[in-house]
């Protein structure tokens, strides 16, 4: 068995490969063409690059509809998806007058438009793991058996398991801190402070105050995307929202111990259906 | 090289403290007059294919109707870009159907040839990545073709079609660097070039870029079309190129040289440096032309001039956007700048509004809809392949070559 590493940046953080197999040189390709896919959805989604698919919406949508291609409408409709699910604890606008919202987007197909000047999209919540799925579609068509992804160690991807392991350990922080395994499903992390710490940088959409009523949030599901969304919905709501469509979550509320013995059951892991 | 000689490099006399700052438009984003319409085929959904379909999708009036591969996988993962198009395994099936009005070609450079000629044949638009074709013979028959043909002929040569690099080019013509005195450009990015399978036809057709056989490797993929950038801004053409190539990033037993350098030889004794490598990433993509008064750095999204000391001041520069890099401050080039400073948005400017390849298509999209100029035509698309067909050649062999301007004919 030989292991392969690859890294790149992308999203304003790092990007990791771990690949498993036979074929050293067929692993490096796979891994290659996994974070090109993802340096490309860093190009279209990022909302700091001008000349993203992200940044033309923005400037253009707040005037007249806007095209976009199939895939991206499909990440507008699963963004949809987690408002509705998350009753707007997950929302991917950011907006000058705070009232609005996801509620000022208007999706038609493969068009858009916003009805709030002001508004603007920011997939920062949602596009390491949409990323991460997309790496996989890759993957999994190139024949890779066993990967664990990751973007910045926030939003995980696991592929198969390391030989003769029930999955792939993620810890949840420092030494000690509660673990997962992962096979065939996706991670999303979320906390108020991020890595960087100070002011919180999850901010709830409905007081556009900095999210506090958790220390961590973590969700493992099929999709990283929904991973991803459904772990900043439970940094803004916290124990308010309920454990929904079979997603298995985990929350440290303030002050209390985790405990998610119930959450990494993985004969949960890749049940979720989207709502 | 005489002082008239490097004069006359350039066609347009050199302005110095007169040159006017002569601003093209920012590729404002187009959309098709009221009520036009265009059906578009896409032929070829590699990564390009796919990176093409993001930019027809913004074109209002432009429908993607037909996506071609002759790989399922590349076709499906392609149809989620256009879920309304319908798929073809084969171009002639496409163009039989006769449901598009132009198409795109961006399969592997040496399959061009067959889906454009086909294309032109049936009397379809065609807009042809570059490097036209993998061979002399192959890029002379295409642009044989379009130039019989009464469709609209766009070669896939971005650097014409580019707001940034159109404003650079209007300083460098009108003198603001003065006399070039040589040239340079890179391609540097760490990646195998391989493409993974565990099949092994699929792999032999994924994996064109590293067979010698059917591929121009560095200086044909990345080299015609930064080289072409050099020809356009000076009017210039090389006399002839030397090279060389090794693998030594990916010792994996490929023929295919994964680091190269070549030099060019231009008229009046000007040179181009043009080096590539699959081994590091340190400056990415981009050409520079130096003259005796300043130098100018094009990176696709963006664009700098450096100002020697004793060069004349500008009044626009006052409020010029700036960048440092170590010892040397760059004059950031801005489309639209004026308007943008009035507003104070200078800032906003910086870095081209849309992907490079967004302005080619809508170019294209452009001529054939309204039928404006082409951006760039068959001939020029030609000249721009046979450079870097002849580079690739110089960099295989080690030997000189000489560019017989003939070849240029097709």
């Amino acid at each position: 068995m030989e292991t392969v590493r690859l890294a790149a940046l992308a999203m304003g953080t790092r990007f990791e490969a771990v690949l498993v197999g036979e074929d050293a040189g067929f692993l490096r390709a796979a891994g290659e063409e996994a974070l090109e896919l993802i340096s490309d959805e860093h190009v279209r989604l990022s909302r700091f690059e001008p000349d993203s698919v992200v940044s033309h919406v923005n400037r253009n949508a707040s005037s007249d509809w806007v095209g976009v291609d199939g895939e991206f409408a499909e990440l507008l409709r699963l963004c949809a998806q987690a408002v509705s699910a998350s009753g707007g604890a997950f929302d991917p606008t950011v907006t000058s007058s705070s009232d609005c919202g996801w509620a000022g987007v208007e999706l038609d197909g493969r068009r858009i438009r916003f009805h709030e000047p002001g508004l603007s999209l920011d997939f920062g919540a949602i596009a390491k793991g949409w990323a991460l799925d997309l790496a996989r579609v890759a993957l999994l068509d190139a024949g890779v058996e066993r990967a664990l992804l990751h973007g910045g160690t926030s939003s995980v991807l696991a592929i198969g398991a390391p030989p003769e392991r029930a999955g792939w350990g993620v810890a949840l922080g420092e030494k000690g801190a509660p673990q997962c395994s992962l096979r065939d499903s996706a991670l999303g992390v979320s906390a108020p402070n991020g890595e960087a710490g100070g002011e919180g940088h999850v901010l709830d959409p409905g007081s556009g105050v900095a999210a506090n009523r958790v220390a961590i949030a973590a969700v493992v599901s099929e999709s990283a995307a929904w991973a991803d969304a459904w772990s900043t919905a439970l940094v803004v709501r916290g124990e308010d929202l309920p454990l929904r469509n079979g997603v298995k979550t985990a929350f440290l509320p303030r002050g209390e111990a985790l405990d998610c013995a119930d959450a990494w059951r993985l004969n949960d892991a890749g049940s979720f259906q989207f709502p | 090289m005489s002082s008239t000689d490097r004069r006359s490099f350039l066609k347009t006399a050199a302005l110095g403290a007169a040159a006017t700052w002569i601003q093209p438009e920012l590729g404002a984003l187009y959309a098709l007059p009221t009520g036009a319409s265009l059906r578009v085929g896409v032929i070829g959904c590699g990564r390009q294919g796919r990176t093409i379909l993001a930019e027809l999708a913004k074109i209002e009036g432009v429908s993607v109707t037909a996506i071609c591969d002759v790989d399922e996988r590349r076709l499906s993962s392609s149809s989620r870009r256009a879920p309304e198009a319908k798929t073809y395994p084969d171009h002639k099936a496409l163009l039989e159907a006769n449901e598009v009005d132009a198409v795109i070609v961006a399969t592997p450079t040496h399959l061009h040839v067959g889906p454009a000629i086909d294309a032109l044949s049936a009397g379809k638009h065609v807009y042809c990545e570059a490097p036209l074709a993998h061979t002399v013979e192959d890029a002379q028959a295409i642009s044989k073709a379009a130039k019989g043909a009464s469709v609209v002929f766009q070669a896939g040569f971005l650097g014409r079609s580019n707001p940034v690099y159109k404003l650079a080019r209007s300083f460098v013509r009108s003198g603001a660097i003065r006399d070039v005195i040589s040239m340079r450009a890179q391609y540097r990015k760490k990646q195998s070039w391989m493409s993974p399978s565990n099949d092994p036809a699929r792999e032999k057709l994924l994996n064109w870029k590293t067979n010698p056989e059917v591929s121009l490797g560095l200086a044909g993929e990345f080299g015609a079309q930064q080289l072409d950038v050099l020809q356009w801004f000076t009017g210039k053409y090389p006399l002839a190129v030397s090279g060389a190539g090794s693998v030594v990033a990916w010792p994996d037993g490929r023929k295919m040289n994964d680091t190269i350098v070549c030099t060019l030889e231009y008229p009046g004794g000007v040179q181009t440096h043009y080096e590539a490598t699959l081994g590091n990433s340190l400056g990415g993509t981009h050409e520079e032309i130096f003259g005796t008064m300043g130098a100018v750095r094009l990176a696709w999204t963006h664009g700098w001039m450096f100002k020697e000391a004793d060069s004349a001041t500008q009044g626009w520069e006052v409020y010029a956007n700036r960048q440092s890099f170590h010892n040397d401050e760059g004059i950031t080039l801005i489309a639209d700048a004026t308007k943008l400073a009035a507003q104070g948005k200078l800032k906003e400017g910086v870095g081209l509004p849309e992907p490079s390849i967004y302005y080619g298509i809508a170019d294209f999209v452009k001529s054939v809809v309204e039928g404006a100029d082409v951006a760039t035509s068959a001939s020029e698309g030609l000249r721009a392949t046979v450079v870097g067909i002849l580079a690739a050649q110089a960099v295989a062999t080690g030997q000189r070559v000489e560019i017989d301007p003939a070849l240029f004919e097709g």
